[in-house]
């Protein structure tokens, strides 16, 4: 028992080294990677994956998955984008943006709650419905979005950039929300045991259905920095990215299994290691290609290891 | 101290055509402490689960404070101060013992859970439990009895008059029991009424003020402690068993069939020795616990490798053998039926064909329908299985032909050796019937059949010889035309003995 803590305790800092080592380890080729302008820089760039890994870590904790996130984000971003070009407010079609986030969310509560589709089953199926809905508002054309736009997007104080605090902020919000709410604490118990959580009286259904809605919003949200980054809204947007959250929560240290993890260190960690993986390859001029090939043995890892600490507290218990 | 807190009175309750409760009375005085025993199915849960708020009673009354009450849910039931405990323990793992104490009544002060606020708690509500558990362990990392120790101070936090433990003790060491028991005593002392489910007969003397005794949906006895003693317990629980006709009256000659030398499987059986001759029902009687399930289950390998010999007739040489290769000629019809022998959403030919897969196969290990059509007509026939057609899901099936389709599927297997484990339990009188009658064809045909059933009368009806087990031993070998009384009694001493 206690040499499995101890190697639990080994899996749960080998990311963080990890990250280090490779960190250093393109600090030795490239020294200007470590400088204080790269490493905000990369904060800046990962911003838009750490919002929506956030909603994703709420909704793994709870044991479930939801993939459609990724088209939440263009669907949300479509709509706003639309909305500009027709003469809306910025304002406006921001937070129209933030309720399409919301409502898909929704919509994906209901089939997961009301008519219990499987989550997975339920958010691949809307994750080609709601993809072919925005390209359907875009017409699968590039929307150029208003020159503010992007000045807000790529906005900084000194080094700091806007979106990297608001994605702080969030961040430590829904981690609050997980940490120090009742909400919270039925999430982790539905992660825990579905029917048990139920068996003691908690409010199953209503907490899964409204975990899917903060995450359509957070989506949009995520949505909203990277087509901001870019000042355009493209039918690619988001495209891919459910599945890049998964990983940033697994390498994150979430467990898929439900119940364990911190969303603010686990969402930092992981993007963090995924943006320095990107950007370190980058530096280096190596094929974008390389970085996926990468990207791929680190999700591997991620899961063995996960697949081993589980493997030791389902032998302890 | 001598105020009812609660009176159930002529609780009836049907499910379908099977009489859970027929006439059950229950009374309970504050801080008193009652137990609730009788064998499977004698409608404990039933009764408990009325109590609870999780089933409504068809007709009876239940009076709490002397008030007659309504409960159309658990939580109607806590707002009577009435707290279930289950057997199965309601834990988060990956949760604190504090979140988990709290889990459906965290205080917060605009919206926030304050740590501190349910710890501080949390402490002071353990240590009126006489526990030191530390509030911010995780529950993963804790026993089993400190599991429970949650769970009852979870109860606590609604202040409950009175509490429910059903089979508290039923997997913890005796170390824990024996704090279980401090706790017992500490909440008696503050004046709360307990209801003790459980099957161990020798700890209700240690904890009890009195016994409710059950039988077949009838509270059939309530007695003070010091007013009764194991023995008659037991006497009460199994109840008379008027005139047993034997299934099976001539003799036999002595062929033995198999021989287990001192199988030893971790804490699940110790030391068992016993033989079983070709074509004969050895019962196998004990109480709930006495690890009865656990011993078939080891000879055949079920429960990881036990140490020990398994020795079978080689052509007239006794040939040590491993539990694999028993398994593979052995039928297991499980206690568990609806869990373990069969598969409730596949129909009756998916269920039949499963065991005998290579029977079904043709070339290339292609399953061929026409064969597996035919075995499942085989079946339906052999042992006239009331389905429409083979294609009818099992979970459709009455609980009767459920365990008509166990049987067929392992019988298809030409099994030596048939383990039954309880496999009449909830079943009606004539289903009953049928499947001992199906047993004793076995036999008759040269079957040899291990027998576990917590009924007494069917077990008199059809063994040949009985092996007594108590406490996960073998402790006696009794022959069939044993009586009811010293079946009985082969049991209670062993019960006492324990205890002493």
């Amino acid at each position: 028992m206690n040499l499995d803590f101890t190697l639990n305790r080994a899996l749960d800092f080998a990311f963080p080294i990890f990250l280090v080592l490779v960190s250093l380890g393109f600090a030795l080729v490239e020294p200007s990677f470590l400088s204080l302008e790269n490493i905000f820089g990369m904060l800046h760039a990962m911003a838009p994956i750490a919002v929506i890994s956030t909603g994703m870590a709420l909704i793994v904790i709870m044991g479930k998955l939801d993939i459609s996130l990724g088209s939440i984000a263009l669907v949300s971003m479509g709509v706003s984008a639309t909305l500009l070009q027709s003469g809306y407010g910025f304002i406006s079609s921001s937070v129209i943006a933030l309720l399409v986030g919301a409502t898909l969310g929704a919509v994906n509560g209901f089939i997961i709650c009301i008519l219990k589709v499987n989550p997975l089953i339920a958010t691949l199926g809307t994750m080609l419905t709601f993809r072919g809905l925005g390209n359907q508002i875009t017409d699968a054309q590039v929307v150029v979005l208003p020159d503010g736009f992007r000045a807000l997007g790529n906005f900084s104080l000194g080094i700091i950039y806007f979106d990297t605090v608001i994605c702080l902020v969030l961040l430590i919000l829904v981690h609050a929300l997980h940490r120090r709410t009742k909400f919270g604490k039925v999430v982790t118990a539905i992660g825990n045991d579905e029917t048990t959580a139920e068996r003691v009286g908690l409010p199953v259904t209503r907490t899964i259905f409204f975990s899917f809605v903060i995450a359509g919003m957070l989506a949009s949200i995520g949505g909203f920095f990277a087509s901001a980054q870019v000042g355009a809204v493209t039918s690619f947007l988001g495209k891919g990215l459910e599945f890049t959250a998964v990983a940033v929560v697994v390498v994150g240290g979430i467990s898929l299994f439900g119940g364990r993890g911190s969303i603010l260190w686990g969402v930092i960690l992981g993007s963090l290691t995924f943006e320095v993986i990107r950007s370190g390859l980058n530096y280096l001029g190596a094929n974008p290609y390389f970085y996926q090939l990468i990207g791929g043995v680190v999700i591997f890892i991620a899961m063995y290891a996960a697949a081993i600490k589980t493997g030791y507290s389902a032998n302890n218990s | 101290m001598n105020k009812n807190i609660l009176q159930m009175q002529n609780i009836k309750k049907t499910y379908g055509p099977i009489n859970a409760l027929s006439n059950a009375s229950i009374l309970l005085k504050k801080g008193s402490v009652v137990a609730l025993v009788g064998a499977n199915g004698a409608g404990k849960s039933t009764l408990m689960n009325i109590l609870g708020g999780i089933t409504t009673p068809d007709d009876g009354e239940v009076l709490v404070n002397n008030k007659k009450v309504n409960f159309n849910s658990p939580v109607d039931a806590a707002r009577y101060g009435i707290q279930f405990v289950h057997q199965e323990l309601s834990i988060f793992k990956t949760m604190t013992v504090a979140e988990n104490i709290f889990i459906n009544q965290f205080p917060t002060q605009f919206g926030i859970i304050s740590k501190q606020v349910i710890e501080a708690t949390t402490r002071q509500l353990l240590a009126e439990l006489g526990s030191n558990l530390n509030p911010h362990h995780y529950v993963e990392s804790l026993s089993t009895g400190d599991c429970q120790m949650v769970v009852i101070a979870r109860a606590m936090l609604g202040n409950p008059k009175i509490l429910i433990l059903d089979e508290p003790t039923s997997s913890l060491s005796k170390y824990e029991k024996e704090k279980l028991n401090l706790v017992i005593g500490r909440l008696k002392d503050a004046g709360v009424a307990i209801i003790y489910i459980t099957h161990f007969i020798s700890e209700i003397f240690e904890v009890c003020d009195s016994v409710t005794v059950m039988r077949n949906g009838t509270t059939i006895s309530s007695q003070a402690i010091h007013e009764t003693d194991n023995s008659k317990i037991i006497e009460l629980m199994l109840g008379d068993v008027a005139s047993i006709e034997k299934k099976r009256r001539k003799e036999r000659n002595k062929n033995i069939f198999l021989k287990v030398d001192k199988l030893q499987n971790e804490n699940k059986v110790k030391e068992a020795t016993f033989e079983l001759n070709k074509g004969e029902i050895l019962g196998i009687w004990g109480l709930l616990g006495s690890g009865r399930t656990e011993l078939v289950r080891s000879i055949i390998g079920l429960d990881g490798q036990p140490k020990g010999t398994i020795l079978i007739n080689n052509h007239g040489k006794l040939t040590p053998i491993s539990a694999e290769y028993l398994s593979g000629i052995t039928a297991y019809v499980s206690e568990d039926r609806r869990g373990e022998g069969v598969l409730l959403p596949m129909s009756v030919l998916k269920n039949t064909a499963l065991p005998n897969l290579q029977k079904v196969s043709g070339n290339f290990g292609m399953i061929m329908l026409n064969k597996a059509r035919n075995l499942a007509t085989r079946v339906i026939k052999s042992l006239s299985i009331k389905v429409s057609n083979f294609d009818q899901k099992v979970g459709t099936l009455s609980g009767g032909n459920q365990q008509k389709i166990v049987f067929g599927k392992w019988l298809e297997t030409e099994p030596y050796l048939l383990i039954l484990d309880e496999p009449t339990r909830g079943l009606d009188i004539s289903a009953k019937g049928e499947i001992l009658k199906i047993a004793t064809d076995l036999a008759n045909n040269g079957v040899s059949i291990l027998f576990i059933s917590s009924e007494l009368e069917e077990l008199m009806k059809i063994s040949d010889r009985y092996l007594i087990l108590s406490e996960r031993h073998v402790v006696a070998e009794l022959p069939g035309d044993s009586t009811q009384d010293s079946l009985i009694s082969a049991l209670s001493k062993t019960v006492q003995g324990s205890a002493a």
